[in-house]
């Protein structure tokens, strides 16, 4: 069922590649200033989760080492011609976030974008970044999540049914997918709403 | 930008509003009955919303036009097609009264992101 359900993502996902940077193209404009002063903040060996077609590679500083993950090959042949422009400190590894390959406590800094509303286990995924991340490092993440507004949040429940097939699932509770994970959150953000958030959440330096 | 963004905002509201009518109103019969005029012009209004968000891509973003979206094409059509169904066939009004509307419905949205925008107070241990 695991090997089925990791399939259907890659195939979902490989599907969205060809469209994905038209489909973004608003949101790069409406939160890419939000998404440069927050990804600014990666230093170090920093981990991109669902690096994409690479569309926010744009908005890290120079002093951020990147590994772009994904779990779709498609995505990362797009992702490939972007990182031209950026160089050599960027490199693209085939990855899941469920089981990432990377020893424990060697990334300094997880950051993500949109990632946690379409990995199937979100809370298996946010583990195993706190496993690699370094005791006292940084997960920085805009994400959309499921609004608390009640009309808006019935409204999301229904609609994933239908965007799961093809993309995201529009109703997580990523604030409580990072604490059950085991994160300290620091800081929480609405940039939309109660909808599209930015988060900043640490590694705890004790077990 | 700001400034630009509310404008693209407000011509989303009112193009989703206004389209969703004139929608209705070419499809809807004065002889259905008024459940069925309801339920076909919410589904008209949902097509509308479905060509604005395609259409306003690379401006805007799912979240700004499915909020609005959702109560102006939804009671628009609803409401556009209970009026036709009763044979209303003063287009003026239905008009006026849909740009209103759709103006309010994003006035409101862009209210309440402006009251919501910013930290979130965390809890203790958080």
């Amino acid at each position: 069922m695991g090997m089925e359900n990791e399939k259907n993502t890659v195939l979902k996902w490989d599907r969205a590649a060809k469209s994905f940077d038209w489909m973004n193209r608003g949101v790069e404009v409406r939160f890419g200033d939000k998404k440069r002063e927050w990804f600014s903040k990666a230093m170090g060996k920093t981990l991109l989760v669902a690096v994409g077609t690479g569309l926010d590679l744009p908005y890290f500083s120079p002093g951020a080492d990147i590994i772009g993950i994904d779990i779709s090959g498609k995505m990362l042949e797009k992702a490939k011609e972007k990182i031209l422009k950026r160089g050599e400190r960027t490199n693209l590894v085939r990855a899941d976030v469920q089981e990432l390959g990377f020893a424990d406590n060697s990334i300094d800094t997880i950051v993500t974008s949109c990632t946690f509303c379409s990995v199937p286990d979100p809370v298996k995924g946010l583990k195993e970044i706190l496993r690699v991340l370094k005791p006292g490092g940084k997960m920085l993440m805009f994400e959309h999540v499921r609004s608390n507004i009640f009309w808006m949040g019935v409204m999301m429940d229904l609609l994933s049914v239908l965007t799961r097939r093809v993309g995201p699932e529009l109703n997580r509770d990523t604030h409580a997918n990072i604490i059950k994970a085991g994160f300290c959150l620091n800081r929480e953000v609405n940039v939309y709403l109660d909808m599209v958030k930015l988060f900043e959440a640490i590694k705890p330096r004790y077990e | 930008m700001g400034f630009i963004f509310k404008l693209v905002d407000y011509a989303a509201a009112i193009l989703m509003g206004i389209g969703t009518l004139f929608l209705v109103v070419a499809v809807v019969d004065c002889r259905w009955n008024m459940i069925l005029s309801m339920v076909v012009g919410m589904l008209l209004g949902t097509i509308v919303l479905a060509l604005v968000l395609i259409l306003f891509t690379g401006v805007s973003t799912p979240f700004e036009i499915i909020t609005v979206g959702m109560p102006v094409t939804m009671l628009v059509g609803m409401g556009i097609g209970m009026n036709a169904a009763a044979g209303w066939s003063n287009i003026v009004s239905m008009i006026s009264v849909v740009i209103i509307y759709s103006i309010a419905v994003q006035f409101g949205v862009h209210r309440y992101n402006l009251k919501l925008k910013g930290d979130v107070p965390l809890g203790n241990g958080e």
